[in-house]
């Protein structure tokens, strides 16, 4: 007997959960029947069931869905944020879900990069010390790091804006730190959460220029998003609702 | 406007119930720092402000012989002649008396019992203003060679022993073998002039004819005539002094007269140490204060947006102000109330650890001084610790407050403030604990001084044999051998000794001649000698080593001394003291140094090396001296036996000041020891209070600072990162404390400079041991918000979006 809040499953899954499937070859993230769910009293409400979900290196993937349908979540899970799940996880063929908090911290810090709605620049730090912070977590030398930070002010064209402060920047200017902070560490994934989310349509789309740019150059990225144009960058899209996945 | 008042009263009142739990650390908080400054300040106000409890006490001044121009100290005792001579100085004086301690032996009882009484002139209570409860006090015909005996009793004498008999006056009383009359009782409130705890008193019967010039054995309090100021009366002794130098060259060649107002004599000495422990209590109110203002800036960060809101509908910034405000001094008073309690609390426990003889300490309490003080304090901190984030709540740029949807937050939440505040709060309590880690080693090496003599197990009490029943040489020692012999004999006595001085218990001198040297021609190159008539065993019960030559035999029939190292060094510099003779008088006897005894620091470790001459009682056994028994048992055992012993040589002699050596050098540190526990005290709440502030402001900062971690952690940092973060920015703060604060703390080792002994003002180990101390609590108190920083959950932190 189960306590579940909700009654209604959409028909694709009613028929209970699928056995899990075999790890599909390439793939880069493998999500097993992943579940999470928080307790209140004696019942307990869902935020996500039954996650199957194989995604390959270098794909574009837009995770969709109405608020509350599990997108963030989803992501921080993926992110390696979140650790109170139920399922199977597969990053680069290792069992998240059986890896330790240090373990996972490695891998997180490793191949995976984010990008938020609010651009969560440090404000009390410079553009320059944003993009040093990543690197700075990765005990890597400081010359060496100088030189990465160089490298990426270069590459996103922001030399100029170095020393100023994110209160000093535009949104899109931000956001584009931001991007840059998230790839700096060169990460395999880039995990984004709704990253146009504060930005206007020519901002916007400049970043979503920008990840697409990225994924062609190899980069995987998984971003979450309202928007249909901005999907309409990447190849395949989830579309999560009420913490099930219902089209893909 | 009274409206107004009325309403933020009412909205103050309605802020303080509904954050209850910052309201009652507040009020702790002030409460400690308001007690704490309520209980000193009664004790300021009791011995520094309030007047002397005598009718126009600001005229009555101790007058001392000035001896400064001769090498000698400014505040010397007074002689017979000095009260003569200064009391016919009419123009200045409007009455004057002199007087000296006086140990009576009671009879009657099982045993005699020994009181603290007052030998005066017969001024002494006119001149005090203070007329008898009972019968009268004395006449000038009391007061002449000769004149019967009589006596008047304090309240508290009359009421114990006497059972408060009303028709006590005229009855007789043996004292000391002599038969008293009482004629009178002084009432309950009565405060003697010299000795605190003086039970009797009675006339010295003083002869005016040719009185001594040469001895200082009084001390004198003068009235000054209404309208004579200080420097009037200073300038008239000093014309006085003159003439009298040049009627009486031999005695008064450089003798300067010097009067001190009977309030400055009385407690002058107290002045720097209890303006340090204002000063401590007064750091831990500023830390309460910075500790509050803190908590008041984390509210009014909290609450900008009804401050935005309030601005928006239409109130200036003075009437933001004001409402915190009322807000901040209501939390004042509330605190100042309970510190008051605090306080009554604080005065009995200070009564209680005050050193033994501390002037005026009865009169300690809460009154309405003190509570006005009590007040007005509370509505200054009220303000001090308010009007930080008053101000910073009243802030124009209120407009963003708003537009952050009610979040409550908008620049660095006055954290700059905040830091601030801590980083004096940190300097504040490094001062505190220097200061008190100072005291505490100051203290410590007080008690392990060497004072020359060992005191463990050493019982002394004092004997005086009446003077109207030994009246010979022969008599006294007759008496003394007698008590030697049967205390001797006490089971667990190892030595019986007697000194007619010993370690602080007073002293005497006198001056000597040395043989083949001119004498002295005046009192102003008189040569001085502290001297001590002692029984051939004294050495040994005090343990005082033998530096040289040999120590008398007992009863030696020779006329022998032995004297200190200072006095053979000082004498004989460049020869060898010992064979050398000295005398002491014209008339007396040369006597031969035959040994030279390690210095015996008599006047405690403070004391300086003073000229010391020993010699055997039996050569000069004085009108009274101290008993030392060295025991080889527990010697407060052996009080009872030794009264015993006496009573039993002479049924009518008590025992006076029976105490054991140990104790009477604790008494001696007591001081010491007193202002070392309150400052250390002190700087231990200071300290508590310093860690509850880092506690309160690196908590807020973490909770401010969630969704910053979190991006931290997003980005890669390790929880150990984060933990440093919190715990490096705490040391960051420590670390200015620490620097600003040993500045400050090298001022108050300056400060304290006068209390200090056997440690230096910039003492290494104690300003390294209280920096490592405060950098210690500062990291422990931020180690709670460092963890709950260690454990955000950066997908909860960042899903405010």
């Amino acid at each position: 007997m189960a306590f579940f809040s909700r009654s209604s499953q959409p028909a694709a899954t009613a028929a209970g959960a699928p056995e899990a499937e075999a790890l599909a070859p390439n793939a880069l993230i493998a999500l097993r029947n992943i579940e999470k769910s928080y307790a209140h009293g004696t019942s307990r409400s869902y935020v996500l069931r039954r996650i199957n979900a194989d995604i390959k290196e270098g794909e574009f993937v837009s995770i969709m869905g109405p608020s509350g349908a599990g997108k963030s979540t989803l992501l921080h899970i993926i992110g390696m944020h979140d650790s109170a799940w139920t399922g199977e996880y597969y990053f680069l063929d290792q069992p998240v879900h059986r890896l330790g908090a240090k373990e996972r911290a490695k891998l997180h810090k490793q191949y995976i990069g984010f990008v938020f709605q609010s651009y969560h620049l440090l404000d009390h730090l410079t553009v320059y010390e944003n993009l040093d912070i990543p690197l700075s977590y990765r005990d890597i030398k400081k010359a060496e790091r100088e030189s990465m930070v160089c490298d990426i002010l270069d590459k996103f064209a922001i030399v100029g804006k170095k020393d100023l402060y994110p209160n000093q920047l535009s949104g899109g200017q931000q956001q584009l730190v931001a991007v840059a902070r998230a790839v700096i560490s060169n990460p395999k994934v880039i995990l984004a959460d709704e990253p146009t989310g504060n930005l206007h349509t020519s901002q916007g789309k400049e970043i979503m220029e920008l990840f697409k740019k990225l994924n062609e150059g190899g980069t995987t990225i998984i971003q979450v998003t309202h928007s249909e144009v901005n999907a309409g960058y990447g190849s395949r899209i989830i579309h999560l609702r009420d913490g099930w996945i219902v089209d893909e | 406007m009274l409206r107004g008042f009325v309403q933020d009263l009412r909205y103050a009142g309605r802020v303080m119930l509904k954050t209850r739990g910052l309201t009652l650390v507040a009020v702790i908080t002030l409460a400690l720092g308001i007690g704490a400054n309520t209980a000193i300040f009664s004790v300021v106000n009791a011995l520094l402000l309030r007047p002397l409890p005598y009718p126009d006490p600001d005229r009555l001044v101790m007058v001392w012989q000035d001896l400064r121009a001769r090498g000698g100290p400014a505040t010397e005792w007074t002689g017979p002649s000095q009260h003569f001579d200064w009391k016919a100085e009419t123009a200045v004086f409007e009455g004057m008396t002199s007087m000296r301690g006086w140990n009576a032996s009671l009879s009657g009882g099982a045993l005699p019992e020994a009181v603290l009484g007052e030998q005066t002139t017969y001024e002494y209570f006119d001149v005090l203003g203070a007329p008898p409860a009972l019968g009268r006090v004395f006449r000038q015909s009391d007061d002449i060679p000769n004149a019967p005996r009589v006596v008047v009793l304090s309240h508290k004498l009359w009421t114990q022993r006497f059972g408060a008999d009303p028709s006590i006056v005229g009855r007789t009383v043996p004292i000391n073998g002599e038969s008293h009359e009482i004629i009178g009782v002084m009432p309950a409130s009565f405060t003697p002039g010299l000795v605190t705890n003086a039970a009797l008193w009675r006339p010295l019967r003083l002869n005016p004819a040719n009185p001594s010039r040469n001895s200082a054995v009084f001390r004198t309090i003068g009235r000054l005539k209404r309208g004579v100021t200080l420097p009037q009366a200073r300038a008239a002794l000093a014309m006085l002094a003159k003439r009298l130098e040049a009627a009486h060259p031999e005695s008064d060649t450089g003798n300067a007269i010097n009067p001190v107002p009977l309030q400055e004599q009385r407690v002058g000495t107290l002045r720097p140490a209890l303006f340090v422990l204002l000063g401590a209590v007064g750091f831990v109110l500023v830390i309460a204060c910075v500790n509050i203002a803190n908590l008041l800036l984390s509210r009014a960060s909290g609450r900008l947006r009804e401050m935005a809101v309030r601005r928006a509908l239409g109130a200036d910034r003075m009437r933001i102000i004001r409402q915190l405000l009322t807000e901040s001094i209501l939390l004042a008073i509330a605190g100042g109330a309970l510190g008051v309690l605090l306080g009554v609390w604080g005065v009995a426990g200070l009564k209680s650890m005050a050193p033994a003889g501390t002037p005026r300490i009865d009169e300690v309490g809460i009154d309405r001084v003190v509570l006005s003080f009590a007040l007005v304090l509370s509505l200054a901190t009220g303000v001090l610790f308010g009007v930080v984030p008053a101000w910073h709540a009243a802030r124009d740029r209120f407009t963003s407050a708003l537009k952050q949807g009610g979040r409550g937050q908008a620049g660095d939440g006055g954290g700059r403030a905040r830091r601030a505040l801590i980083v004096a709060e940190l300097a504040l309590a490094l001062m505190l604990l220097v200061g008190g880690g100072l005291l505490i080693r100051t203290f410590i090496a007080l008690q392990r001084a060497d004072l020359g003599f060992n005191p463990e197990r050493v019982l002394t009490g004092f004997i005086l044999p009446p003077g109207a029943t030994y009246r010979t040489n022969k008599q006294r020692l007759a008496f003394y051998d007698a008590v030697l012999a049967r205390t001797a004999v006490l089971p667990g006595v190892r030595h019986a000794a007697l000194s007619s001085v010993i370690p602080l218990g007073g002293d005497s001198d006198t001056d000597f001649q040395i043989e083949g040297r001119p004498p002295a021609q005046n009192s102003k190159d008189a040569l001085i000698v502290w001297y001590r008539v002692i029984s051939a065993n004294y050495f040994s019960a005090m343990e005082i080593p033998l530096r040289r030559g040999r120590l008398f035999g007992d009863r030696e029939a020779e006329p022998t001394i032995v004297i200190n190292e200072t006095m053979a060094k000082r004498h004989w510099p460049n020869e060898e003291a010992l064979g050398k003779r000295v005398r002491f008088g014209a008339d007396a006897p040369w006597m031969t140094i035959v040994g030279i005894v390690a210095d015996v620091q008599v006047r405690g470790a403070r004391g300086t090396n003073e000229v010391e001459a020993y010699m055997g009682y039996w050569h000069n056994p004085e009108p009274g001296v101290n008993l030392v028994l060295k025991t080889a048992t527990d010697p407060a055992a052996l009080i009872e036996p030794l009264r015993r012993a006496v009573k039993e040589v002479d049924p009518g002699v008590a025992v006076a000041g029976v105490g054991t050596l140990e104790e009477a050098i604790a008494e001696a540190n007591g001081s010491s020891r007193f202002y070392a526990t309150l400052v250390a005290i002190f700087a231990g709440l200071a300290l508590a209070l310093a860690a509850v502030g880092i506690y309160g402001v690196m908590s807020y900062a973490v909770a401010q600072r969630t969704q910053e971690i979190g991006v931290r952690l997003a980005l890669g940092a390790a929880e150990r990162q984060i933990f440093g973060l919190v715990v490096g920015e705490t040391l960051k703060l420590a670390t200015i404390g620490l620097a600003l604060g040993l500045a400050g703390a090298l001022a108050v080792g300056k400060a304290l400079q006068r209390l200090l002994f056997g440690v230096n003002t910039m003492d290494f180990v104690t300003f390294s041991a209280t920096a490592g101390l405060l950098v210690a609590v500062a990291l422990l108190a931020s180690y709670v918000p460092a963890r709950r920083a260690m454990r955000v959950d950066p997908m909860e932190a960042l899903r405010v979006e």
